[in-house]
């Protein structure tokens, strides 16, 4: 395996006569957390979809474990072990946290439509193995006393927490969040820095993090990419960006002497 | 001076000289394959036979032994109730070492006191959160060595010597039971029943905790005493839930575990208990009041969501149900019936209270109300009294349901001694003797000395009534009674405190020491209550001064006094009583500023009143000093009125 979990090669990305990724490269590497930051507007989003098979780089190539996935949508890079959660919150509100995150696992379940209303033995086991994989992501994210909850009832927070639940069902080998902590009071920032450090360190996922916040990706991260523009203007670990005066000049605006 | 003697248990389940250690060993030969813990875990309760409890125990010893731990050593444990936890407990036991418990919400602060008085050598931490705290004080203790934690969550990274996970400790035991398999069982099956098991920090309100020594006998005989009382039947369920820390799930959890024994469950976590507790519906279960409290509220809360219809049922079904208590009638059985199946019982399954026989709350006094409520839905809270040193002494078991009580005296084991003889001195203060004895407190014989008189008899501290029906009551600690003229003793904030809890009455002054031969009182009453009560009665008041003399709210306040008189003896009741003319305030000085009173700034600023209440006139024209926030000040005059009881003493 290579030393690189996810890497990018000079991304480009037009939409007419905009550029909105201009050149960027980027690695992931294993047990990581790398954030991307950048003012409104500077192209993130757009390069997480690039990374991530929504959007086809006009340019460029990008690396899953060695492997060129450009040309790949995103449910094969899914499959791959590619998971990503997005802006705003995408569970299923009618369904209980538990049920959302087994949706999570549907793409390794391999019983079909018969087997599942007929519910023999196989399609048993193979509940009851999955149900067991849920019930560990849902003690991890510290759920249990909401197992049983409809998702509808919660608040944003705990629903961005059974969001990321999800995308540990798909078992991934790399986790792209967009976002996570748009909208989200101080204390359920800190619960989320907190479970996305647990991901790293005990289920051992690189992330990528795409973040507004400052100064939960100064705490957490372990490399930044700065990008203004669609370009790149710093990169590095979160103590030489900080002090980087093109970053603080995108940031506060204005020239730097 | 009155005494009344308990009874002898006759459950034949005795504890019959056997330790804790013994009973566990006892109990895993003669029911191996039934279970005995259980938790719950990815949502399915994980039960643990007696056997496989047994070797968790065994290993959990075993690793103890191989880092050091020598019989006499103390051991700690800092956890939410977990099952590891009481593994731990039983483990430290079957070692023949002494066992602590420290709250998981204390401060490292507050738990290096207990590590050090208590010498603990280990400390048990459940996880990152207890290891950082336990690791601030492992350089700070001398006799701390090592640190065992059991969930391994956040502790990828540390690299600390003395430092080690639960599955480390057990690993290290294995070299040792592979050389002498049989040591367990020599050590385990040896401790007595007079050893001592548990050092039980008290809750420390005055000074620093003082580690009360619990022997083996004395855990399991009050655990006896509840499983006699209350009919706790081999098997029944038992949701751990109050800390180890505290004596009285060392008596219910501990001790009753391996007595009855119980299946001895844990909840997944704090969070998950309301959800857990109904899933088992436990026969048995030991809350505090504020938990209860808890419980009630929440209930209410969840009534206010519901559909009026439903809430209307509710009210109609909680009304039959006290109605039914208070005077049944054939009647009220029909409508109770009713109420049963369309409401009640849905209550008590989903409070996970529908096989509960023996609810019971300890630790402090419950209010009336939540009590009546419980039993209005047909849950039977008893309430239960006792204490670290004295252990279980008194609970609501005979049939009778005083919500004002604290029940009765417990039977004692049969094989421990004699049945418990409760005595009240001339000072009030409650006497014990009977039963098995306190073994004193941890490194402080000056403390255990003073515990027990020349009679040998344990002096509680705390004064108790004992009713005509032979129920214990609670009124407060010796030291915060006061003495009449007359050398009466008399509970001054027992007084207080059930005056305030009517709605009527804000604050209470009670007058009378050594001065007076009477008990007499000063009423700031609730302006807002006590003035809806004039408008719905017609009677007009334009200043609280006014409304406070108003002759029906007056009345009012005589008839609250009246009974809260009732329970008391006759030289305790409240003489006669005067409504201040304006609320006690802290802008006066009157009350500190959390609303505690002031007594000697009352005392001098209504001087005149309290000389009228030991007078013979029915008026004081009394005059007050008014203090406004911006410094002004003006005098309020008015007449208030001295209301005598009518006969006091009937």
């Amino acid at each position: 395996m290579s030393n690189t979990v996810l890497s990018a090669k000079n991304l480009h990305l037009t939409f007419g006569a905009i550029t909105a990724v201009d050149d960027i490269s980027l690695q992931v590497k294993p047990g990581k957390i790398c954030a991307v930051i950048g003012p409104n507007g500077a192209g993130k989003s757009s390069l997480l979809n690039c990374l991530s098979g929504f959007y086809k780089p006009s340019s460029g190539s990008v690396a899953f474990e060695g492997e060129d996935i450009t040309g790949l949508p995103p449910f094969r890079r899914a499959e791959m072990g590619m998971a990503r959660t997005f802006q705003g919150n995408q569970t299923y509100q009618s369904m209980t946290v538990r049920e959302n995150i087994l949706s999570g696992f549907h793409s390794q379940m391999r019983s079909g439509l018969l087997g599942g209303l007929l519910y023999w033995g196989r399609v048993q086991q193979e509940n009851a193995h999955f149900i067991n994989l849920a019930e560990e992501i849902i003690e991890f994210l510290e759920l249990e006393q909401l197992r049983n909850t409809i998702v509808g009832e919660l608040g944003y927070g705990l629903r961005k927490r059974i969001d990321l639940g999800r995308a540990l069902g798909l078992n991934p080998k790399i986790l792209i969040m967009d976002e996570p902590m748009a909208g989200m009071n101080t204390e359920e920032k800190g619960d989320l820095a907190r479970f996305i450090l647990d991901i790293r360190d005990a289920r051992n996922i690189p992330v990528i993090l795409v973040e507004h916040d400052m100064e939960v990706v100064m705490d957490i991260s372990d490399e930044v990419t700065v990008i203004d523009w669609g370009k790149v203007i710093s990169s590095g670990p979160p103590d030489a960006v900080r002090n980087d005066p093109k970053v603080i000049s995108a940031y506060l605006g204005g020239d730097v002497a | 001076m009155k005494q009344i003697t308990g009874v002898l248990g006759t459950d034949p389940r005795t504890i019959d000289g056997r330790s804790i250690p013994q009973l566990l060993l006892d109990r895993a030969r003669s029911f191996p394959n039934d279970t005995f813990l259980q938790k719950k875990h990815f949502g399915l309760w994980k039960p643990l036979s007696w056997a496989e409890s047994l070797n968790m125990v065994s290993r959990y010893t075993y690793g103890l032994a191989a880092l050091g731990v020598e019989p006499g050593d103390c051991v700690a444990l800092v956890s939410e109730n977990i099952i590891e936890g009481f593994v731990a407990e039983y483990a430290v036991l079957c070692r023949g070492a002494l066992f602590t418990a420290m709250y998981p919400d204390m401060i490292a602060s507050e738990m290096e006191h207990i590590l050090r008085d208590s010498g603990a050598r280990v400390v048990f931490a459940e996880d990152q959160e207890q290891v950082d705290k336990a690791l601030t004080l492992i350089d700070k203790v001398e006799t701390l060595e090592w640190i065992v934690y059991f969930d391994d969550r956040g502790m990828w990274e540390y690299d600390h010597p003395q430092v080690l996970s639960i599955e480390e400790l057990e690993s290290r035991g294995e070299g040792l039971h592979a050389q002498n398999p049989e040591q367990f069982e020599q050590v385990a099956s040896g401790i007595a029943v007079h050893d001592v098991a548990v050092i039980s920090y008290t809750s420390g309100t005055t000074g620093l905790p003082k580690g009360a020594l619990l022997s083996h006998e004395f855990v399991l005989d009050s655990g006896y005493r509840l499983m006699d009382a209350f009919k706790v039947k081999h098997g029944h369920e038992y949701l751990s839930y109050i800390s180890q820390a505290w004596a009285a799930e060392q008596i219910c959890g501990i001790a009753l575990g391996v007595l009855a024994p119980m299946v001895v469950s844990f909840a997944e976590k704090p969070e998950t208990v309301p959800d857990d507790l109904r899933e088992l519906a436990p026969e048995f279960l030991l809350f505090t009041p504020r938990q209860w409290e808890m419980m009630a509220s929440g209930l209410q809360a969840n009534m206010f969501d519901a559909h009026p219809l439903v809430r209307r049922l509710y009210d109609w079904a909680l009304e039959t149900g006290k109605l039914h208590r208070d005077a049944p009638g054939l009647g009220s059985r029909v409508k109770m019936a009713l109420a049963e199946v369309l409401v009640l019982a849905g209550v008590r399954d989903n409070l996970g209270l529908k096989r509960a026989n023996a609810p019971l709350s300890a630790g402090s006094g419950l209010a009336e109300e939540i009590f009546t409520y419980f039993h209005a839905i047909g849950i039977p809270l008893r309430n239960l009294y006792g204490a670290s040193e004295s252990g279980l002494v008194a609970a609501h078991w005979q049939g009778t349901f005083n919500p004002r009580t604290m029940g009765q005296l417990l039977p004692v084991d049969p094989t421990i001694g004699a049945p418990v003889i409760a005595e009240v001195t001339v000072a009030g203060e409650l006497l014990l003797s009977g039963g098995a004895k306190f073994s004193g407190y941890h490194n402080n014989p000056d403390a255990s000395a003073e515990s027990f008189n020349e009679a040998s008899q344990f002096q509680t501290g705390d004064a108790i009534r004992i009713t005509d029906a032979g129920d214990m009551m609670f009124l407060d600690r010796v030291k915060d009674l006061r003495t009449l003229a007359g050398g009466h003793v008399y509970p001054p904030q027992f007084l207080e405190n059930n005056l305030r809890s009517s709605p009527f009455i804000k604050d209470a002054v009670i007058i009378g020491d050594e001065n007076y031969d009477r008990v007499t009182a000063l009423i700031n009453i609730d302006a807002e209550i006590c003035g809806r009560y004039a408008e719905r009665h017609s009677l007009g008041f334009g200043t609280f001064a006014e409304l406070s003399q108003l002759p029906a709210v007056v009345d009012q306040i005589a008839e609250t006094i009246a009974g809260v008189n009732q329970m008391l003896d006759a030289p305790s009741r409240v003489a006669s009583f005067a409504c201040l003319p304006k609320e006690l305030d802290p802008d006066d000085a009157e009350l500190t500023r959390s609303r505690k009173l002031r007594r000697n700034v009352i005392y001098e600023r209504y001087a005149k009143a309290i000389t009228a209440l030991y007078g013979d006139e029915d008026l004081c024209d009394l005059e007050v000093v008014v203090k406004y926030q911006d410094g002004r000040e003006s005098v309020v005059r008015s007449m208030v009125t001295i209301k005598r009881m009518e006969n006091p003493d009937g």
